[in-house]
């Protein structure tokens, strides 16, 4: 709480790394090894995530018999864009195909995409590697 | 004796205007750029505009204008824009090697503009021309600046197809796929421009006229039908209404057209309303909405109106919603 206060003031604030729109378009997504996903009948992907497996987590999962992982089922879009986080696209190599597939423009692609990204990375279902 | 002619080398400005790619079109100013550049930035009220698009790589085209009444100098606008380079320039403690009349750009432009075009170059290169129209009046500087090392060779397309007005009656309105013609005594009020969602809002003497469309028509009609759809999102402004609705097939597609008449209390307030501002209110509701699956979208032209009005259907006939429709 202290802590949260005291980035918020700035003085111990870790900033996030700047990178330029080109690199960001060169950047690999690569999942979350810990995340184990499948793909369900209606060719969904089913993200199954482990729940917090320190004290505290143990011991709210015993009190309220919670199953030992969370689901998050993706949307048809985003099922396409988890299969291709596989560590070898780049961004832009998953822009390309969506923008052809689903006859968007390239532009209206890369920023959903880009807010998509940012929000499984926030939720550490994947990680961003740069190229620099 | 009879003499042999030679045949007049074609020349930039001679050349037809390319057109395939994209078209982009703000405010009376259309462009074709190549299919994926996409609109970053439009602006622009009443004399002055500003449009940006932007390539997958660095390059960018800028076409800013502006309205110049009376004795309109080219060299003297071009002389402050160099200036302005120059200060920036100077500012950052970068070289700035400027070029009058590249090679690559002569006769770029219809003479009668006095076309200028030029090149310069600091830690960007940019190749640009800046003119004034005699019919419009407008003033124009189009620019193409990226990397030093970009492919500029489809500059002189690209700033061939500029037009800095609309010919008759109509303009053209076009952005991320929404491609339409409103008559010019709309004015643009409002513009939405979502990923999925683009939507332009005209008015004209109490009459509103909408052109929308969306993206992703296949998932979003996956499960339901496109009235149920469309009421869904216009939802809001069909509370006022009693709607008919009619199956009308669009440019061979599966559409829907819909008459609504405003119901009695909306009706009285809006009667209110219109005599305050001395106009016949405008009661009656049409419009079409119709999914192309060539495109993977929804389009919808609606327009609150009076009775008798034909504005949507001329609109609609003269829409394009997707590309093997000949022009």
């Amino acid at each position: 709480m202290v802590r949260a206060w005291v980035n918020r003031i700035g003085g111990w604030r870790r900033r996030a790394p700047r990178i330029s729109r080109q690199e960001a378009l060169a950047a690999i997504p690569v999942r979350n090894g810990q995340v184990r996903w499948e793909v369900n009948g209606r060719e969904e992907v089913v993200l199954l995530i482990p729940r917090r497996q320190d004290r505290l987590g143990r011991l709210l999962n015993r009190i309220f018999a919670a199953p030992e992982h969370r689901q998050i089922v993706l949307d048809e879009i985003g099922s396409e864009v988890w299969q291709l986080c596989d560590g070898e696209h780049t961004v832009d190599e998953i822009i390309r195909p969506l923008a052809s597939r689903h006859r968007l423009s390239r532009r209206e692609v890369e920023l959903s995409l880009t807010l998509y990204l940012q929000q499984l990375a926030r939720r550490r279902l994947i990680g961003l590697m740069v190229r620099r | 004796m009879p003499t042999l002619k030679r045949p007049k080398r074609p020349t930039s400005a001679t050349r037809p205007a390319p057109t395939g790619g994209t078209l982009v079109g703000w405010r009376g100013v259309t462009v074709r750029v190549p299919e994926d550049w996409s609109p970053v930035l439009v602006s622009g009220e009443g004399p002055s505009g500003h449009l940006r698009i932007a390539s997958p790589d660095s390059r960018v085209l800028e076409i800013k204008w502006k309205e110049v009444r009376g004795s309109a100098s080219v060299p003297a606008n071009l002389e402050n824009y160099r200036r302005t380079l120059e200060r920036i320039a100077r500012r950052n403690r970068v070289e700035l090697t400027w070029r009058l009349r590249p090679k690559q750009l002569t006769a770029i432009r219809p003479q009668r503009q006095q076309p200028i075009p030029y090149a310069w170059e600091a830690t960007h290169r940019a190749y640009g021309v800046i003119w004034h129209c005699p019919h419009c009046l407008r003033m124009v500087t189009a620019e193409v600046a990226g990397d030093p090392d970009a492919d500029f060779s489809v500059v002189p397309d690209i700033l061939r197809s500029i037009s800095d007005h609309a010919e008759g009656d109509w303009i053209t309105w076009a952005l991320y796929g929404l491609e339409f013609e409103a008559p010019k005594r709309f004015q643009l009020e409002r513009t939405r421009l979502k990923t999925g969602h683009v939507e332009f809002q005209f008015r004209h003497a109490g009459r509103i006229l909408w052109a929308e469309r969306w993206g992703l028509a296949r998932l979003a009609l996956k499960q339901t039908d496109l009235k149920t759809w469309w009421t869904a999102q216009w939802a809001e402004r069909l509370g006022r209404y009693r709607v008919e609705w009619e199956e009308a097939p669009v440019d061979g597609h599966r559409g829907l057209r819909l008459i609504g008449t405003e119901r009695p209390l909306p009706a009285f307030t809006r009667l209110l309303g219109s005599l305050v501002a001395l106009q016949w209110p405008a009661w009656c509701l049409r419009g079409y909405v119709w999914e192309c699956p060539q495109s993977n979208r929804i389009l919808a032209v609606t327009a609150m109106q009076r009775r008798g009005d034909r504005v949507v259907d001329e609109i609609v006939a003269r829409m394009r919603c997707h590309r093997d429709r000949a022009p």
